[in-house]
This record gives C-alpha cells, sequence and structure tokens, in this order.
C-alpha cells in the first residue's frame, strides 16, 4: 500500500534554480527508505516538502491518499513527524515532559491523558529518569531520543529522520539507530523516511534513494546498490564498512559469500589454518 | 560569562519553593508596595525597616538563598549607591533639615539630613533587591512564566495575546544557556584568530565586541528559523486552542505565606496611617550630637 506518492514535484528557493526538478518517488507503508545523496541534492529539503513546511514549486504530494494543500496540512502534520538534525535547536520545552508534551498540547490532548502518555513514552526511549531535567543537562543522544518520544508520541503514521544522527557522537549515533531498530520491531506499519550521510546506516534500509542535484537517480536495495561498482564511483560513495571488509577478505583468496554476517565472517576466519 | 550568579534559581525544596508563582508574584508586589510606602517619622521609620529587614532576612533563610550571593550583588551595586549619595548630598530636597551642617565643601553645606536620607533610600533598595532575590531564586523561570500568562490572561478581552507572550518568553529563557555557550564558543573561537577581548581602550575592546555580537546574531536568527520549523511540524498554531500539561494549584501553604505577608501589609500600614502618634525621636539629634533649636 502507498503510503507516500509523490509526483513530477520541483521546487525552487530562488527561481529559475530549482532544487528539485521533476522528482517522482512511491514510499511503501512500514517501509524504512534511507535517501542519500551530496549536500545540496534536495535530500533536506524533500524531507520540508512532504511536512508541509514549504510549498512545492510544481507537482503535488500525497500523503496517506490525502493531496498536500493548505486545506490538508493539519491532518497530514498529525501524520507526519520530523526529527531534525540539530538537538538543541528543536527542544521546545523547559523540560524533558514539557518537550514530549508539546505536541499534545498542540493538539488539544487532556491534560489527565498526557500525564499519563508522557512517562510512557519517556520509557520508550530511555528517558524516564530524566523527565524533570533541563535540555542543558542532558547530551546531544538524549535530546534526540526526547526529540524521537514527541514525534512517536503523535502516532504519526511516516516518522522522518532529517540527519537525525549526524551532530551525535559515535555512542549517541548508536544509541538512535538501536532506538529505530527497536521502533521497527514494535510497529511495523511505521513508515521511516531516513535522510544520511552515514553509508553504514543506510546498509540497515529495506530501500535506499540515491538523490542527485534534485532527481532521484536510482532506487533498489541495499546489497543491490553495493553490486553496482559503475554508480558507486560516479556519484562518489563510501561504501558500508561490511562491504569493504568482505572485498578485502576475498582479495586474500579467502571465501565469503555477499549475504554473510559479521559472526559468519568471523567463524570462517577462525577456521583458517 | 559565568558570574550570572545574582537570583539564578537554586533548586532545593523548601516551603517557598514549593509556593504556587502566581502567588510569588503578588507576595512580591506586597512586599515591594511595604518596602516604598512613606513614612515621615524618624521613630515610624525605623521600626518599619527594622521590622521587615528582619522578616525578609528571615524569609532568605528560610529559602536557603545565600547571604553571600547577597553581599555579591551589593557589591556590584556599589557605583549606583555612590552616585545616589552625591545626589543626595550636594542637590539638597527643600524638605532637609537644614539646621544641622554636617561639613562644608568650599561655603557650599552639606547636611546631615542628606546622609540619613541617603541611607533610608539605600536600605529600601536593598530590601527590594531581597525580594527579588527571593522571587528568582526560589522560582525557576519557566514557572514564572506560566504565573505571568496568568494575569496577562484577562487582557484577552482586549484581544492581547497572553498565550504567544508566554511562549515567548519562555523559549527565550530557555535559549539563554544555549545562547551564553555560543557566546563562550564565539569568543574562543575569535580570540584563536587573534581578536583581543581584554586588552586595549575602551574604542578598541568595543570593536572587538562587534567580532562576537555579528556571529552570535547569525546563529540566533539561524538557531530561530530552525526552532520555528520544529514548531510548526510538530503542529503549533499560537491562534489555535491548546490543552496544557502544565497546571498551577493554589495549596494551603500558598495560603499560609499570603496570611502572613498581609499580617505585615496590616501591620506596616497601620504605621503609616498613625505616623505621627508613635513617640518622635530626633535622630539627628543621636548623631550629630548638636540639639535642635526650637
Amino acid at each position: 500500500m502507498k503510503c507516500v506518492s509523490i509526483k513530477n514535484l520541483s521546487y525552487a528557493y530562488i527561481k529559475d534554480r530549482p532544487v528539485i526538478k521533476d522528482l517522482s518517488l512511491d514510499i511503501n507503508k512500514g517501509e524504512y527508505v534511507s535517501l542519500v545523496g551530496h549536500n545540496g541534492c534536495g535530500k533536506s529539503t524533500l524531507a520540508k516538502l512532504l511536512v508541509g513546511l514549504l510549498i512545492p514549486s510544481e507537482g503535488t504530494i500525497e500523503i496517506c491518499d490525502l493531496e498536500l494543500n493548505n486545506k490538508n496540512l493539519n491532518e497530514i502534520r498529525k501524520k507526519v513527524a520530523i526529527v531534525f538534525q540539530n538537538p538543541d535547536n528543536q527542544f521546545i520545552g523547559a523540560t524533558v515532559e514539557d518537550d514530549i508534551a508539546f505536541s499534545l498540547e498542540n493538539m488539544c490532548v487532556p491534560r489527565e491523558k498526557m500525564l499519563s502518555l508522557v512517562p510512557e513514552y519517556a520509557k520508550k526511549v530511555g528517558m524516564e529518569q530524566f523527565l524533570t531535567k533541563e535540555p542543558g543537562y542532558l547530551s546531544g543522544g538524549q535530546k534526540q531520543r526526547v526529540a524521537i518520544a514527541d514525534a512517536l508520541i503523535r502516532n504519526p503514521e511516516i516518522l522522518i529522520l532529517d540527519e537525525a544522527t549526524s551532530m551525535l557522537d559515535p555512542a549517541g549515533k548508536q544509541d538512535i539507530l538501536n532506538l529505530v531498530k527497536k521502533m521497527r520491531v514494535e510497529n511495523p506499519n511505521l513508515t521511516i523516511i531516513s535522510i544520511t550521510h552515514d553509508i553504514n546506516e543506510a546498509y540497515d534500509s529495506d530501500r535506499i534513494i540515491l538523490m542527485h542535484e534534485g532527481v532521484n537517480v536510482l532506487s533498489c536495495t541495499p546489497s543491490e546498490l553495493f553490486e553496482k561498482t559503475g554508480i558507486i564511483s560516479k556519484y562518489n560513495l563510501d561504501l558500508p564498512f561490511i562491504i569493504e571488509l568482505k572485498t578485502k577478505i576475498k582479495e586474500l583468496g579467502i571465501d565469503v559469500k555477499d549475504s554473510d554476517s559479521y559472526e559468519e565472517i568471523g567463524e570462517k576466519l577462525c577456521k583458517l589454518k | 560569562m559565568n558570574n550570572l550568579t545574582f537570583g539564578r534559581f537554586s533548586p532545593y525544596n523548601t516551603f517557598i519553593h514549593k509556593l504556587d508563582p502566581r502567588n510569588k508574584i503578588f507576595l512580591m508586589i506586597v512586599l515591594f508596595v511595604c518596602v516604598f510606602l512613606k513614612v515621615t517619622v524618624w521613630s515610624s521609620i525605623l521600626i518599619m525597616s527594622g521590622v521587615l529587614f528582619l522578616f525578609l532576612i528571615s524569609v532568605m533563610l528560610l529559602s536557603k538563598v545565600s547571604l553571600l550571593s547577597l553581599l555579591k550583588s551589593l557589591g556590584a551595586m556599589w557605583i549606583l549607591f555612590l552616585f545616589l549619595l552625591v545626589i543626595y548630598m550636594f542637590v539638597p530636597n527643600p524638605a532637609y533639615d537644614k539646621t544641622h551642617v554636617a561639613f562644608t565643601i568650599n561655603n557650599y553645606p552639606v547636611y546631615y539630613d542628606a546622609f540619613i536620607q541617603w541611607g533610608y533610600i539605600v536600605i529600601r533598595l536593598v530590601m527590594m533587591l531581597m525580594v527579588t532575590m527571593i522571587l528568582t531564586s526560589t522560582t525557576k523561570p519557566m514557572d514564572l512564566t506560566y504565573g505571568l500568562e496568568w494575569y496577562l490572561t484577562p487582557l484577552k478581552i482586549v484581544k492581547f495575546p497572553a498565550h504567544i507572550v508566554a511562549m515567548t518568553l519562555s523559549i527565550a529563557l530557555r535559549f539563554i544557556p544555549t545562547l551564553i555557550d555560543e557566546t563562550n564558543r564565539i569568543i574562543k573561537a575569535q580570540s584563536s584568530r587573534g581578536v583581543d577581548f581584554n586588552h586595549g581602550g575602551i574604542f578598541k575592546r568595543f570593536r572587538a565586541i562587534f567580532a562576537l555580537i555579528i556571529p552570535l546574531f547569525v546563529s540566533a536568527i539561524t538557531r530561530s528559523e530552525e526552532l520555528s520549523d520544529a514548531m510548526e511540524a510538530r503542529g503549533y498554531d499560537p491562534y489555535a486552542k491548546r490543552s496544557r500539561y502544565r497546571k498551577l494549584t493554589f495549596h494551603l501553604c500558598d495560603l499560609v505565606a499570603l496570611l502572613t505577608i498581609l499580617l505585615v501589609f496590616g501591620a506596616i500600614l497601620t504605621l503609616v496611617i498613625y505616623n505621627n502618634h508613635f513617640v518622635t525621636v530626633d535622630i539627628i539629634y543621636w548623631i550629630s550630637g548638636v540639639k535642635p533649636i526650637i
């Protein structure tokens, strides 16, 4: 079932210099899609268009069979949640609990319901001990977890992660990625659109969409993409660590399959004489 | 940048901390009125200031506000006090007691009364400072905003957007620590590029400040753009109806505090009304030892 359907979308910040050119794209319900591409290729602009922060110059966006326009905007914002890049600039409440409650307040949820929902979702992201803490006492990863809690509490159909891990330290990053994995298990109907520079992160997704200068060049599964060495060198992509590892091992004349996991490779290496 | 100690919230859990912010704002105003009620007879002034001073000191002890930080902020105000002293000395009020001259400078008389009046205004300013300090160090800034919003709510009748003002204020408060961090970072970054913030004359330092202010503004504007995107994406509409997560409640301890302060207020009001009925003491006679000419 289609969840997001983009048809002939164009957008230009400055006239005649479009950032997104005639882009068409479908995303299915429950899919985990990674958008990759270099700076300025229009990934973040696409994310802003999807939540209705920008109005398309041309083309249409349909989210859950609703066309994105001024009339449906409030309806659509209830279905789409976004987590931005900078943890500080999306922390609106004074404390963790206020921030998690912010979207509920906007949706006019009664106070009694908020009092039970806020701790529940704080627990989901592992922030239950920090409810009364102010953002100054939190690390970047913790702030992003709060942002995710706020996104999830609205029970969205689509979650957009707009480089949500790019300003975090490795530990915070791993934290968020584990959280995303946990979310997919708990709620298989949630569509996740992850915009990322980290090719290892994209490797975990169902589908990778490669964007270049406002057009989607390619849309395929991660393993398919990394077989196409021509495309990888043309768009200057990095290889995920596991693929690089396998190529290096193959060069040594050891037999590893493309489908092998780290454990299987480890076993094969241990069996060597 | 780290010496912004005055009235910073200190996270204790005292009786005063637990009070409703709306109540605290009201009581602060009552105490301001108490401090600035005017009595003219010296005995009344002494009684009134003494009672209030002791009361405020005990509230400060109760709310665990450190007296040291009060002294520190007084230390920062010495220029104001000095300036006031000069004004009081050289611009005599027609109401001064002109019979007692302390000394003369080039035949310009300086009266004892100038010093006494100065002392009176200083003690009142100190008391005002104490009240403000008690309020700000026992109330979270955000709670103050909620309290303020409650007072502004009746203005909705004349279409005053109280909730928008409160939201703006709370976001401003929320971003103060973030912007202080940013300032420190920019100071370090610019210092490493050779900008000298600590030496040179006023003009040179003023120019150095520009190297701090401009990047700070640029970053603040970028931040605000991202913040407004985040707020909008989360469905914030300033004109739509919203529910509230925070709720302010008036407890029994609020009633106790309210009654106590109204009692103090009543006592002082009595003192003001029966100003002249108390025994009058000639304070200037005490200090100068010169008998007034009657």
